[in-house]
């Protein structure tokens, strides 16, 4: 049997979620017997092969243009799409969202200008980089979502549980305690 | 009742007329969902959670809302009910800031469990995200309007069940709030912090500040008890987890107060920051020295022989139970014991007033008496009285009153006639008084209307079991030269500096300045750690039950007493 290509990637987030990831201890060397993990943050190869891949899983919210990008181009390059975690699926939640119950000046104030271990900061202006969007959104209001695994971060058994459906080919339904949300 | 026949979801259900849909399906064991809806409380529909279909009639009804009638046929689980219910559910999800990650309700939390149940995995609208406010200008507990979805049980129950009628809806549409008052900030509102709504919130916005974060109901034990902190005796359950007593709920069964609790019973036992007293010890040039129990005991002993026992009273607190108080009247001779409080003027039989007869009085005289202060609950009743039935409330006082605003008669002592014809009027009137009226007082009273009943609030939680066992207040406690008091976990504030005793032993839970006024000190176990019976001001007869361990060392204090009385031969 081939062996299931996954790309994944991240957003807004904390990184908690790939924190829970790594909580499935043992069973993640049975799992990498099926999986092929073609991209991630800390691989060299960052996006998604051209070519495409069967699953791409995304974490946290989308905040600039530049991770809205980042959730095109998986879109584009994945058969199944999988929202993880509550950033991803319920966003804005206070972790990546804090900042959306302010400005976007004011946000951007807070960071470039007023840390306080910043001395005659300045709030960078270039069209070389992102633009910060007023609030930071979850990933189904920009593309579709084909499986959403929510938790704040999800549960390590209901990570597995949705790797295992997928890599069986099935399509995970979350139910009881693999559905949480705290 | 008239028995009446559905057919719910294809099967033949009976219901009584007069039943809602959903008490039906209740009744039949036919799940429905509901949020807004509780037990106790006048439905109003307000949530939609339990919405039906119902043949012939237009769109869908709420369950709780829809009276049954003889041959209806209802579905409660379509696809599209569900769908109408999902939906109903994301809008309240994106109409506040619900965050379950941080939220102290999260796993007991009502509107997450029907989140959980119709598999909600993503947020489908846009969050409104409101800058609300977080309300703790209360101490027992914070209001967090993030979390409120409006159901308004807190409204109803504030209404309903307490009678205090404190809470209200502020604003309409999406501006609609729960506010205190006229809008005032909770803790400087006429608010009593009977923790009715904290017990009947379905969600997160209102937390506990004792039990927050300390676990969810799953892991808890809770033991059902009576309250000891009046002689009312309301049914409560107490909620534990490895031997920590996490909250206080009311028992919304139990027949004396259907739920409502004070702030006397459900926070304050649980906020007291004094140190245990867990080994007896013997004042030895002034200051106490621990020793075992045996030892203090034995030094008891001599001390009492040395006096000469016709010479030693007991003190007994009023929160003692009727076993407790057997033990030490058994101990030192009935006649030598007394009540450690003071006493309450009790009337004939015939005149003395239930707590029955204050949910269908028509006319009541409080006098001297400011139930926030003194019995809250009985302040429930008074006030539900006021507000649901129309009776009469005469507030007689001497100084201002919490009561004045809801009376229709404010007196001084010295007015108490005019009084006379209200009372007259009423068909069931009672007139409440407490430990500080005297007897010529209540005779006075007593003469103001011959029909009026008499409800004399008493000093403690088991005054009447006390007095029923024949503890009645006639030992001598001035002249006696040694004192026994069984304190238990009572505030001792200002009640041990008026004896004139030379030898005074206090069985007591906790150190305080007071305790310096005791020559030996004896373990007592709280109200918690016991098991027993009280007896409240109606005569009932109800169960304490030990909902934790007493700490290693601390007897109960049946076994204390026997163990001196033996040893005193």
């Amino acid at each position: 049997m081939a062996k299931v290509k996954i790309a994944t990637d991240w957003l807004d987030i904390c990184s908690g979620c790939e924190m829970s990831l790594l909580d499935i201890d043992e069973r993640i060397i049975e799992l990498l017997k099926h999986i092929e993990l073609t991209s991630c943050p800390i691989t060299d190869l960052k996006h998604p092969p051209r070519e495409g891949v069967d699953v791409g899983i995304l974490t946290g919210s989308v905040g600039n243009t530049d991770q809205l990008e980042v959730v095109k181009d998986m879109r584009e390059h994945c058969k199944i799409l999988v929202a993880v975690g509550d950033c991803a699926t319920f966003s804005p939640i206070p972790i990546t969202a804090l900042r959306n119950f302010f400005d976007k000046e004011q946000v951007l104030e807070r960071g470039y200008i007023e840390t306080e271990s910043t001395i005659d900061g300045k709030i960078p202006d270039s069209d070389m980089l992102c633009k910060l969007f007023t609030k930071t959104r979850p990933i189904n209001e920009f593309v579709k979502v084909d499986v959403y695994l929510p938790g704040c971060p999800p549960d390590a058994d209901a990570i597995y549980y949705v790797l295992s459906e997928l890599v069986a080919g099935r399509m995970p339904v979350l139910t009881g305690k693999n559905l949480r949300y705290d | 009742m008239a028995e009446i026949k559905l057919t719910i979801n294809g099967k033949e259900t009976v219901g009584e007329k007069g039943d809602s849909v959903l008490s039906i399906c209740e009744k039949n064991g036919i799940y429905v969902p509901t949020l807004c809806h509780q037990k106790r409380l006048i439905d109003t529909g307000a949530c939609r959670m339990c919405l039906v279909e119902i043949e012939g009639t237009r769109g869908y009804r709420p369950a709780c809302c829809t009276e049954a009638n003889e041959g209806m046929v209802v579905k409660t689980d379509t696809d599209e009910i569900k769908r109408l219910r999902r939906t109903m559910l994301e809008f309240l999800f994106s109409e506040r800031n619900h965050f379950c990650m941080f939220c102290e309700a999260s796993g007991d939390c009502e509107l997450q469990k029907l989140a959980y149940e119709h598999g909600i995995e993503h947020a489908k609208y846009d969050y409104a995200q409101p800058h609300v406010r977080v309300d703790s200008s209360r101490y027992y507990f914070v209001f967090d309007e993030n979390r409120c979805i409006l159901c308004m049980r807190c409204i109803r129950a504030c209404s309903e069940i307490a009678g205090h009628n404190v809470l209200d809806l502020g604003k309409r549409g999406a501006e609609a709030r729960i506010i205190a008052d006229l809008n005032v900030p909770f803790g400087e509102s006429t608010c009593t912090s009977c923790g009715t709504c904290l017990q009947i919130c379905p969600t997160g916005a209102l937390v506990d500040r004792s039990s927050s974060y300390l676990g969810r109901m799953a892991q808890c034990d809770v033991t059902k008890t009576t309250c000891s902190a009046c002689s009312v005796g309301c049914g409560i359950e107490v909620v534990t987890r490895d031997n920590h007593i996490l909250k206080v709920n009311g028992d919304w069964d139990t027949p004396v107060s259907k739920g409502v609790l004070c702030v006397a019973g459900r926070f304050k036992p649980l906020h007291i920051q004094k140190e245990r007293i867990t080994k007896p010890m013997i004042k030895k040039n002034n200051t106490f020295e621990e020793v075992e129990l045996d030892e203090a005991l034995n030094y008891v002993v001599k001390k009492f022989k040395d006096i000469g026992m016709k010479d030693v009273v007991g003190l007994i607190s009023s929160t003692a139970t009727n076993q407790e108080a057997g033990a030490f009247s058994k101990a030192l001779g009935m006649d030598r014991v007394a009540e450690f409080a003071s006493q309450t003027v009790i009337v004939d039989k015939d005149r003395v007033a239930s707590l029955k007869d204050m949910e269908s009085s028509d006319c009541i005289l409080m006098y001297k008496v400011d139930l926030d202060k003194e019995s809250p609950v009985v302040g429930s009743f008074v006030k539900l009285g006021v507000y649901k039935r129309d009776t009469n409330l005469i507030v007689v006082d001497i100084n201002a009153n919490s009561y004045e605003r809801h009376a229709n008669m404010v007196l001084k002592p010295g007015e108490l006639g005019s009084a006379r014809e209200l009372l007259e009027r009423a068909s069931n009137p009672v007139i409440i008084y407490s430990t500080n009226t005297n007897a010529h007082e209540v005779e006075s009273l007593m003469k103001l209307s011959g029909k009026a009943k008499m409800m004399g609030l008493l000093a403690g939680a088991n005054s009447k079991g006390l007095r029923n066992i024949g503890i009645d207040g006639k030992a001598d406690i001035q002249n006696a030269k040694a004192l026994y008091i069984l304190a238990n976990d009572d505030d001792l504030k200002d009640k041990l500096n008026k004896y004139n005793a030379s030898f005074v032993v206090l069985q007591t839970s906790y150190l305080s300045p007071e305790v310096d006024n005791a020559d030996v000190i004896l373990p007592s176990p709280i109200w918690a750690e016991k098991d027993g019976s009280i007896t409240n001001i109606d005569g009932l007869v109800q169960k304490v039950v030990k909902s934790i361990n007493a700490p290693e060392g601390v007897l109960s204090n049946e076994a204390t007493i026997t163990l001196l009385s033996s040893k005193l031969g």
